[in-house]
């Protein structure tokens, strides 16, 4: 379980709150999308969830254990895909393991960069790469970490129309399949009623935010979706 | 890569071109022709002398340059990484580096006498001031988004600057070597003119003095030619070491 209790940030001094006095409860197994406008929070918290920030007041439990005792479970998925630039596709994956000195695990990351559709550019470097590969190399590095809490930061903004709705049903079935909880952060509506099984709305004014269950995850295009999608858009906007 | 050599060559053919045309403009024995001046720098190549003086130079600005390097790399990343040690021992960085190093020299030829170890203590000292600023600001300009992603792996310190701060770097390492090897090429000149019996510098300066001006421009073209051989070599261990930085240029050359 992913508990927030009572999470504040502000940056600076006199500067205004970025979160305030946010709280939740979130089972295993599931996906949360939190979704807000720009400059509402989204990132900050996920960095906070991450461990990389720390509020300015609460803390952040996960399974129990503050999450600051428990970096090796949560992996993170930035916006920009936070690829090393030097490193090629096979070595960016096979980070994590290199750093828990886990030589004999690498043939992970050779099926993950397999499965992921990654072979042919296992050798490339990021900069040869497009936004929808960066993206799958990106997911496979954070997988191998084998978390059991993983945080995507608006990682399907840089990709096609197309593209990000194929990427988004194969990562959710994926995360289903392999019991990892989700915490994804978008801007878009359409995204985060596909992902999340609670949906978390940031306004951009009394950032408490807002929870709403959401059956129909997984599923797109019908009426009772796009009744969903008004629903998050009047919560972002303050009036649900 | 032979549209490079080829516009190489014709660099090299426009500048030999242009040196004919001035030695032809102000016919004077002290600006030869470059076929007399490369006849003299084959010539002397055949004998022991030009070659003593070569590898005295060339020992002298890579050991130099590699104690330079050696030793900026932690200061700098120190510096670099640390906010604290950065706003105290930083600034002595920023008030000592615009001084130039070189009016030290009779100081340091006095502590360290005549042979190789003055030339190359000044221009390691030279070096390491331009590198540990280098490699500071560096490190200081790595993307957020790296650092957080790094982070988000939770490395130790090691695995920490040798898979995130070194190689980020590494690029202006690379840069700044090749920016400072004029400046390393000039003061090996002036050192080797400085109570010094060996090394191109003295050669140049000597041949000179005798009035032996094609002996002088094979000293000259020797001192050009292990200037133009380091940075080659500096970009071609730039390309193994970088080559992603390399591949990025190459695309937006495309």
């Amino acid at each position: 379980m992913l508990e927030l209790k009572n999470i504040s940030k502000s940056y600076g001094k006199n500067e205004s709150m970025v979160l305030k006095d946010l709280s939740l409860e979130f089972d295993e197994g599931n996906c949360l999308a939190i979704v807000g406008g720009s400059g509402c929070g989204k990132t900050t918290l996920i960095s906070i969830i991450a461990g990389i920030i720390e509020p300015s007041e609460g803390e952040v439990f996960f399974n129990g254990k503050n999450i600051k005792n428990i970096r090796d479970d949560i992996a993170v998925v930035f916006q920009g895909y936070g690829l090393f630039p030097w490193k090629t596709v096979r070595k960016n994956v096979i980070l994590p393991l290199q750093l828990k000195h886990e030589k004999s695990e690498y043939h992970l990351a050779d099926k993950i960069i397999e499965d992921l559709g990654l072979y042919e550019v296992r050798n490339s470097y990021p900069s040869q790469l497009s936004g929808g590969q960066k993206q799958r190399v990106a997911l496979a590095r954070a997988l191998m970490a084998k978390p059991k809490l993983i945080l995507l930061d608006e990682p399907f903004s840089a990709i096609d129309p197309i593209l990000r709705e194929k990427l988004c049903s194969k990562f959710r079935t994926y995360f289903k399949e392999n019991d990892i909880m989700v915490v994804l952060v978008t801007h878009s509506v359409k995204e985060a009623a596909y992902f999340g099984d609670k949906i978390l709305v940031l306004g951009n004014e009394e950032n408490t935010g807002k929870i709403l269950d959401n059956n129909l995850a997984g599923k797109m295009g019908t009426p009772e979706v796009r009744a969903i999608h008004n629903i998050i858009k009047k919560a972002m906007l303050g009036g649900g | 890569m032979t549209k490079k050599i080829f516009q190489y060559m014709v660099a090299f053919v426009t500048i030999l071109l242009l040196w004919q045309l001035t030695s032809v403009f102000f016919d004077k024995n002290f600006l030869p022709s470059p076929i007399t001046a490369l006849q003299a720098f084959v010539e002397l190549l055949g004998g022991r002398e030009l070659l003593r003086h070569l590898w005295a130079s060339c020992y002298r600005i890579v050991i130099g340059t590699l104690i330079g390097l050696i030793a900026a790399m932690p200061i700098g990343l120190l510096i670099g990484c640390n906010k604290k040690i950065d706003d105290y021992f930083g600034k002595i960085f920023d008030i000592l580096y615009p001084i130039p190093k070189v009016v030290f020299l009779p100081i340091i030829v006095v502590c360290l006498g005549i042979g190789d170890e003055p030339k190359i203590f000044l221009i390691a000292l030279v070096l390491f001031f331009q590198l540990s600023l280098t490699i500071r600001d560096a490190v200081r300009h790595i993307p957020m988004e790296l650092i957080n992603s790094m982070e988000a792996l939770n490395p130790n310190r090691f695995q920490y600057l040798s898979h995130l701060v070194i190689p980020s770097c590494m690029p202006e390492i690379f840069s700044a070597l090749r920016g400072t090897l004029g400046i390393s090429t000039a003061l090996l000149f002036i050192t080797e003119n400085f109570a010094s019996i060996t090394g191109l510098g003295y050669f140049i300066t000597k041949s000179m003095d005798a009035r032996r001006f094609e002996d002088m421009y094979a000293g000259i073209l020797s001192l050009a030619l292990l200037g133009v051989v380091l940075y080659v070599l500096i970009h071609l261990i730039e390309r193994k070491v970088c080559r992603w930085k390399c591949l990025e240029t190459i695309d937006k050359d495309e």
